[in-house]
């Protein structure tokens, strides 16, 4: 139970969920930390989208929830309990039939929080069904299998049939020659609009228009000009140049992305990204990423475009040594950078070099690539109020590659990798 | 109660004032805020810097109390904290832990024992988890378990049954996190290289000693209340300077360099004399650097800085571990190192 609501005319939505979440007792203790508050996967994956559902509840969005909206928010994780107990109950069983079934692959939470919950729904709680623990292991078993008929090993068979090599490589060569010109814009004053506000009060409008007027394409435009794809590090080529089809690919020392065959293109979105039921079949995958890889931005669609046109902007001056923020989001960036090196500092972590620290950004847009391209593959839309996730997200996963770099670097005592 | 001042810069509020020196901190990165405490002025509440108020308004009440959270976020120029609660403990127990990992001063000299590195990182983990709410990295507690080896954890002795709740209360995490704990015990190397140069037996012409700058080192390596001493000799006509820096309890080999005046000095883990020592041929107008004194660094790892206060900073955190032993509070890690 927590005790002390303030008594203004808002409470931190935090609050009000932990203080509810409290009153559910042990029963949703799997589904809780040690410190009895909700899993941010709990929250992210259970709570929001299915229980308190901000999107069709307006009043139980953002930070703060109006002193009026209280009780009703409290009322509905109470009515929710024993569907979450219930929950809480089955991902006990189902990770009880991973272990068993001895598999690792993926996170357990983002992979069965949701199935437990229609779980919930359809038997209720586990403790009262005899075959409980069969219906557990046939899920688990439900998750994985769907994961087993996209696999590497089938893309690359796909990809090296020699039936169809010839096929493919014909389509390749057509969608690249059929690339259109684009049409070189000046700078839009929407990508500075949006940029403004996208961290505090992301506008949908202003999303949709830099989408509907192609903004994104019309950006990709410099992209073929000499030395420009490859100062944001999406090439190591003067321009861009048509992929290969490959075949082969290794996690390791994966090319940078315009550099990767597509083969490599959708390899390197099956090992990331554990949700492969979202994603289309092998055939339509790889005439899909032919398609995209002549694309701007070579990615498939306008907000994904649009997207990698924000990051660029939103990053520039990342790793350099000063820089005068040019729109808000462009600010918190660096300024999460230049928090970074004083976390250095506090953690005692070696010092970076200064390629690396110059190659930060050329690191950034590669990251959000790759999370745009592993989006339009699992059929993911960006809406306005997760653009900012993304752009800050990319910069977090960057820096924090960055410090495992360093610390692996410390165990070694300097020793070359 | 803890008293905060509050200033507010666009974008930004800070709460408190951060520590002034990275080895006094003890960090949390939480979401939309770094919470510090200062390891030389503790207090119940940390300092805060909000860089995204919206974001820590989810959480800040439980760290400040609602009251000094709202007034933190509302405009208010002090805050008075006055709160406890089980997620300010396991907050302030990471940054303990944090701190420890980077700046525990282990050192034969002042006698604070090494912690043991096995349980430090699974009670890091274990206190990550428990924070996982609240934190920026959304994957801080898999990183955290990723650096866990169970095989690395003690056995038996008077900890044991608080030791095998955390090995059970990790087992049940890495389920839910998804993540294969490790469990390859290796033993302590033995195989430390031989200093260079051997017994250096001329009385020396010069010799001298000087404080050794920690943040030019890595953590672990040396006796945090040592000093390197140089001593310069001739041998077969040739000017010899030899280095030696006490190595920390439990030391692990590693590339270290001296700097005497312009001659750089490899320095290597001798495991017979605990230190890492090592000698190298100077030239003729090295009697002209004399009062320069040793710098030791490893230049892989940050290069060395002047800092005025660091001395005093060191002994008053060497004291604070040698407390933190015995204290009522102490973490588990502690407690095994004692």
């Amino acid at each position: 139970m927590v005790h002390g609501l303030a008594a203004s005319a808002a409470v931190p939505r935090g609050l009000l969920v932990a203080d509810a979440w409290s009153q559910l007792g042990d029963a949703v203790a799997p589904l809780s930390n040690a410190s009895g508050r909700p899993l941010a996967r709990t929250v992210k994956l259970l709570l929001d989208p299915l229980v308190l559902r901000p999107a069709q509840n307006p009043r139980f969005s953002g930070g703060v929830v109006a002193i009026e909206h209280v009780d009703a928010l409290r009322r509905a994780i109470l009515d929710a309990g024993p569907a979450l107990a219930a929950t809480a109950a089955w991902f006990q069983l189902v990770k009880r039939a991973r272990r068993r079934a001895g598999i690792t692959e993926g996170h357990p939470q983002d992979l069965y929080f949701q199935r437990c919950f229609e779980l919930a729904h359809l038997h209720g709680d586990p403790g009262a069904l005899p075959d409980a623990a069969a219906i557990a292991a046939a899920t688990v078993a439900d998750v994985h299998a769907e994961r087993g008929e996209v696999s590497v090993e089938g893309l690359r068979r796909f990809l090296t049939d020699p039936e169809r090599t010839a096929e493919l490589a014909g389509l390749l060569r057509e969608a690249w020659a059929d690339r259109p010109e684009a049409p070189a814009a000046g700078p839009d004053p929407g990508l500075a609009a949006f940029l403004a506000d996208c961290a505090a009060a992301p506008d949908p409008r202003l999303w949709k228009a830099l989408a509907d007027t192609a903004v994104g394409t019309a950006e990709a435009a410099e992209l073929d000009r000499v030395g420009v794809a490859a100062g944001y590090g999406l090439t190591a080529r003067d321009r861009p140049a048509a992929p290969e089809l490959g075949d082969r690919a290794s996690k390791r020392d994966l090319p940078r992305p315009f550099d990767r065959s597509i083969m490599e293109r959708l390899f390197a979105a099956f090992t990331t990204w554990f949700q492969r039921e979202a994603m289309a079949d092998i055939p339509s995958l790889v005439t899909g990423e032919i398609r995209r890889s002549a694309a701007p931005w070579q990615l498939a669609e306008e907000p994904s475009r649009v997207a990698m046109a924000l990051g660029r902007d939103a990053s520039a001056g990342l790793g350099a040594d000063a820089a005068e923020p040019a729109s808000d989001a462009n600010a918190r960036l660096l300024s999460r950078w230049r928090r970074e090196s004083y976390v250095h500092r506090v953690m005692r972590l070696p010092r970076e070099d200064g390629d690396e620290v110059r190659g930060t950004r050329r690191a950034y847009l590669r990251r959000l690539w790759a999370r745009l391209h592993g989006r339009e593959l699992r059929g993911e839309p960006t809406a306005a109020d997760e653009v900012w996730d993304l752009l800050d997200g990319s910069l977090r996963s960057v820096v924090m590659d960055q410090r495992d770099r360093l610390r692996r670097r410390l165990e070694r005592a300097g020793a070359p990798e | 109660m803890t008293e905060l001042p509050v200033t507010r810069e666009p974008g930004r509020i800070l709460v408190g004032a951060l520590p002034s020196a990275p080895e006094q901190t003890a960090l949390v990165e939480a979401r939309g805020a770094l919470l510090a405490w200062d390891q030389l002025d503790r207090r119940a509440h940390p300092a805060a810097d909000v860089w995204d108020p919206a974001l820590a308004a989810d959480w800040l009440w439980e760290v400040y109390g609602p009251d000094a959270a709202a007034a933190i976020l509302d405009g208010a120029d002090t805050a008075a904290a006055e709160w406890d609660s089980p997620v300010l403990a396991a907050a302030r127990d990471l940054a303990h832990l944090h701190w420890a990992a980077a700046w525990w001063p282990a050192s034969h000299a002042a006698a604070v024992p090494a912690l043991p590195q096995g349980l430090l990182r699974a009670e890091t983990a274990w206190r990550t988890a428990a924070l996982d709410h609240l934190l920026d990295d959304e994957e801080a507690v898999e990183r955290a378990l990723a650096g866990v080896d169970l095989g690395a954890l003690p056995t038996g002795g008077d900890l044991a049954a608080p030791v095998a709740a955390l090995r059970e209360r990790l087992a049940d995490l890495a389920e839910t996190y998804g993540v294969a704990l490790r469990n390859a015990f290796s033993p302590k190397r033995e195989d430390w290289a031989l200093a260079a140069g051997g017994t250096a037996a001329e009385p020396p012409l010069a010799s001298g000693a000087g404080p050794i700058d920690w943040a030019a080192v890595p953590p672990g390596l040396l006796d945090a209340a040592g000093e390197a001493t140089w001593r310069l000799t001739q041998r077969e006509g040739a000017w010899i300077v030899t280095v030696t820096a006490p190595a920390a309890p439990e030391a692990r080999p590693a590339d270290l360099t001296a700097r005497f005046g312009a001659v750089e000095i490899p320095l290597r883990l001798d495991a017979g004399s605990g230190a890492f020592t090592g000698e190298a041929t100077a030239g003729p107008d090295v009697a002209l650097h004399l009062d320069g004194g040793v710098q030791v660094s490893a230049p892989w790892f940050a290069l060395p800085t002047a800092d005025a206060g660091e001395a005093e900073r060191r002994a008053a955190l060497i004291a604070f571990a040698r407390g933190r032993l015995t204290a009522e509070d102490a973490t588990l890690t502690e407690r095994a190192a004692a």
